[in-house]
């Protein structure tokens, strides 16, 4: 009986398990890059004005677009209990497909949602405000008690997916916010009644940057773990079906560089995890947060 | 795996004891199950009706009303069947809708709360009161479960307290800083339904001036996947009849059903009484706790 | 900490926990025949379903959902029951954040909710669950809870007020082997923390889900001994 080859590719669609030990077994991956090699990631273009700041990030083929627009909510009551706020993001995947999100969209945005509020990047005041008042073509303080508050919506568009989003998408909300500027907003005749229907945002004053917590954009890296003969191989910024099916213990670390903001560790394959192997995911999320922040 | 299915032999086991008037739980045909309740935190409440297992919780917030009812509160009632209460409720079944929409009419329809008293401000602000009942086991009968769960719910909630100042804006008093309020209950409806048999064939059923057909009140799982029909009733124990609901399945004698709306009366009495002992029993308990910690204040300055 | 399992009819496995204010209701049936668009060829399929205490599931729950599945199907011997399925569902009956009284923003119930107070919680009564339920597993598993305050000093199983208050707060589950913690399953740590402070973090962690496990070993112990009656008569 004759065997059967496959070129490299074709294994990889129809026995990944395999295709993967293969390459890992000789020191290579499929998509080429080294175990400690991460994709390149950037922000190509990036514009705000007074109703929008969109930015396009492409990390390796991925192509991320990331809008960031503004709604306006009255408060309850008095003073904030909380310090920190979040944004509201929605995610879709283009996979040529429509219909309800997927299960992969709604976690997303989940965890940029958890992430943007524990990572404690968003001062809630910076988001609160009082509405001036139009009075003969001038823009005056308005008295009054009540208080509004921006709420950051948060829309991200992926193409060509590749591999594990949070990375991309996490520096996509990150950098996009260092560059939202709000308006200011007005009631637009004193003589109505203060609600939100009649505030209006006032496109000739000068945009104030969005004050943020965070001196350096945060970076998220991403680790797989795999076992090969007894010992843990860790690898770097997962990618393809073959990696990011197969290896199943996984690593997501969020640093500025000096402390972290985020652990989250899944041991799928229930792997013996040494401590060192943990430093060195550490150091190395570190040294990518310094590196990118540095360009 | 549990199985959920009935055999022949024990369908016809059922309908022979029922036509010698006794039951596989040895209750009366016209006989209920007594409901065990038990009343925790404000508005939380495990309901035993026999083996089936309700958890209910009423919860409010501060939201904006609709626009053609801008003074009046709104009540939402929600209610999934989840797998856990049994296998059989792996989908989205008709017995959800169903549940639902009594609900829905024997409460909220029937003005048993309110809504006008949750308005805080005017096309502005009015409280949402929500009902969330979790079924956790399933033995027949979650109409009537779940109504009384629910309403025991409503009557044992508090809405916290608040107050508006002159600019509108509202503060909400947490329960310690100021004794929460009850919400306003306009009458106490009692769901019961009746499942109907029919001890011979379907011809005799519908051409003889004979009605042989048995009626059983609060069937067990196993009661209602034999059954041929039933019939809803919710009634107040002002002797009010809120609504009635039977659809299809076989007919039943129409003198018949005063009979049964009689015995409704009976049971909705003795039901609203064991509601309000319960909720007073409850009441009295926090009462003294409050007392106490209050006396235990005062001995510690 | 209060457990009662074997708590429902209908299904294998429950199991009813009561910790603090958080009470949460775990029953497990399986393994059952799949759905087709469940079945896997070599492997159980599990699904969860996560229901909260008020309202319906929403993306929160989802993702809760997620890392709960992550979690349980590495330590479910999945190639035990191929073709099958796992169900897992998982009721939280009431929560601290439930009684929280609403006073300013909107979404300030939400961002309290996010802290997944009752996240340890699922896990440990998820074990119990699937011990009642007779599954097979790999390992035995707890989830211990942690919060590190501005003053840097740990504070166990923290409250809701705790974590208002903290700099960071950490989630851990580990595996269990002869009644002590071997690996990390599962490690979820956010807010602002070094190095130094998540080793400690685990360390701590550590040591806590040792004696927290010698507790549950306890209750299974007395679980076995009131379950099973072919001891011989006195």
């Amino acid at each position: 009986m004759e065997s059967i080859s496959f070129k490299p590719e074709i294994l990889e669609r129809i026995i990944p398990d395999v295709s993967l030990e293969r390459h890992l077994k000789i020191g290579i991956r499929s998509n080429q890059r080294l175990f400690d090699e991460f994709k390149n990631i950037q922000i190509l273009s990036q514009k705000s004005s007074h109703l929008l700041t969109t930015s396009y990030i492409q990390n390796g083929n991925t192509l991320v677009i990331c809008n960031i627009s503004y709604g306006i909510t009255e408060l309850l009551g008095g003073e904030t209990p909380e310090q920190y706020s979040s944004v509201y993001p929605t995610l879709s995947i283009s996979r040529g497909r429509s219909g309800a999100p997927t299960d992969e969209e709604m976690n997303l945005s989940q965890k940029l949602y958890e992430s943007t509020l524990h990572s404690r990047i968003l001062p809630s005041n910076s988001l609160i405000f009082k509405p001036k008042v139009m009075i003969d073509d001038n823009l005056e303080d308005l008295d009054t008690n009540k208080q509004f508050k921006f709420n950051l919506f948060v829309n991200l568009k992926v193409f060509d997916r590749s591999g594990p989003l949070f990375d991309v998408c996490h520096f996509a909300l990150v950098t996009s916010l260092k560059a939202v500027k709000l308006p200011v907003i007005y009631l637009n005749d004193s003589f109505v009644k203060l609600s939100i229907d009649n505030l209006l945002a006032y496109p000739d004053a000068e945009l104030v940057p969005l004050r943020l917590n965070m001196e350096v954009p945060l970076v998220s890296s991403n680790f797989g773990l795999y076992n090969l003969d007894e010992k843990n191989l860790i690898i770097c910024d997962l990618e393809n079906e073959s990696e990011e099916s197969n290896i199943i213990s996984k690593v997501n670390v969020v640093s500025d560089g000096k402390a972290f903001n985020e652990f989250t560790l899944i041991n799928g394959s229930l792997l013996n995890i040494t401590r060192d192997e943990i430093k060195s995911l550490l150091r190395t999320s570190k040294q990518r947060a310094k590196a990118i922040n540095s360009v | 795996m549990k199985s959920n299915d009935i055999s022949i032999n024990e369908t016809k086991y059922i309908i022979e004891s029922l036509k010698q008037g006794t039951r596989l739980d040895g209750r009366k045909l016209d006989e209920i199950r007594k409901p065990e309740v038990v009343l925790g935190d404000n508005g939380y409440v495990e309901l035993g009706w026999g083996q089936t297992k309700v958890v209910i919780k009423t919860s409010s917030e501060i939201v904006k009303p609709f626009e053609d009812r801008p003074n009046e509160g709104l009540l939402v009632i929600n209610n999934e069947l989840s797998p856990m209460a049994s296998i059989k409720f792996d989908e989205r079944s008709v017995d959800e809708v169903m549940i639902n929409r009594i609900i829905e009419k024997s409460i909220r329809k029937s003005n048993a709360l309110d809504l006008e008293g949750l308005c805080i401000k005017t096309g502005e602000k009015v409280w949402l009161i929500r009902v969330d009942l979790s079924i956790i086991n399933f033995d027949g009968n979650l109409i009537d479960s779940c109504c009384f769960g629910s309403i025991i719910s409503l009557i044992h909630f508090k809405l916290p307290n608040y107050s508006l100042d002159t600019n509108g804006n509202i503060k909400v008093y947490n329960l310690d800083e100021k004794p929460p309020i009850s919400l306003s209950v306009l009458h106490i409806p009692i769901t019961l339904s009746i499942s109907f048999f029919n001890p011979l064939n379907d011809e005799e059923n519908l051409k003889s001036n004979n009605n042989y057909e048995i009626s059983v009140f609060d069937a067990t799982m196993k009661e209602e996947l034999v059954r041929d029909s039933y019939l809803v009733v919710s009634v107040n124990s002002n002797k009010e009849l809120i609504q009635l609901t039977k659809l299809g399945g076989i007919p039943i004698d129409s003198v018949e059903l005063v009979n049964l709306c009689q015995r409704c009366y009976a049971y909705a009495e003795e039901l609203t009484e064991l509601i309000k002992t319960t909720v007073k029993r409850k009441e009295e308990e926090e009462f003294k706790r409050l007392n106490l910690r209050l006396l235990k204040s005062v001995d510690t300055r | 900490m209060l457990l009662r399992t074997s708590v429902l009819e209908n299904v294998d496995g429950s199991a009813e926990l009561t910790n603090g204010r958080t009470k949460v209701l775990v029953s497990v049936s399986g393994p059952i025949e799949p759905k087709i668009k469940q079945e896997l060829p070599n492997l159980a399929s599990l699904e969860i379903i996560l229901r909260p205490s008020i309202g319906t599931a929403n993306t929160r729950e989802n993702l809760l959902t997620d890392k709960l599945r992550s979690i349980l199907s590495s330590l479910i011997i999945r190639h035990k029951y191929p073709r099958q399925l796992i169900q897992v569902v998982v009721q939280v009956l009431s929560l601290e954040t439930d009684a929280v009284v609403i006073n300013n923003f909107e979404n300030t119930v939400d961002d309290l909710k996010v802290f997944n107070i009752e996240f340890t919680d699922i896990i440990n009564c998820c074990y119990f669950a699937l011990l009642d339920s007779n599954i097979f597993l790999y390992e035995s598993f707890i989830g211990v809870s942690q919060s590190v305050s501005e003053d840097k000093s740990i504070i166990n199983t923290p409250e809701l007020s705790d974590l208002i208050h903290s700099k960071s707060h950490h989630l851990l589950v580990f595996s269990i082997v002869d009644s002590k913690p071997s690996k990390i399953v599962y490690a979820d740590s956010k807010g602002e923390f070094s190095k130094q402070e998540l080793f400690e973090v685990m360390d701590n962690g550590f040591k806590i889900a040792g004696a927290n496990f010698t507790e549950f070993r306890q209750l299974v112990e007395k679980k076995i001994e009131d379950d099973f009656v072919w001891k011989q008569e006195a």
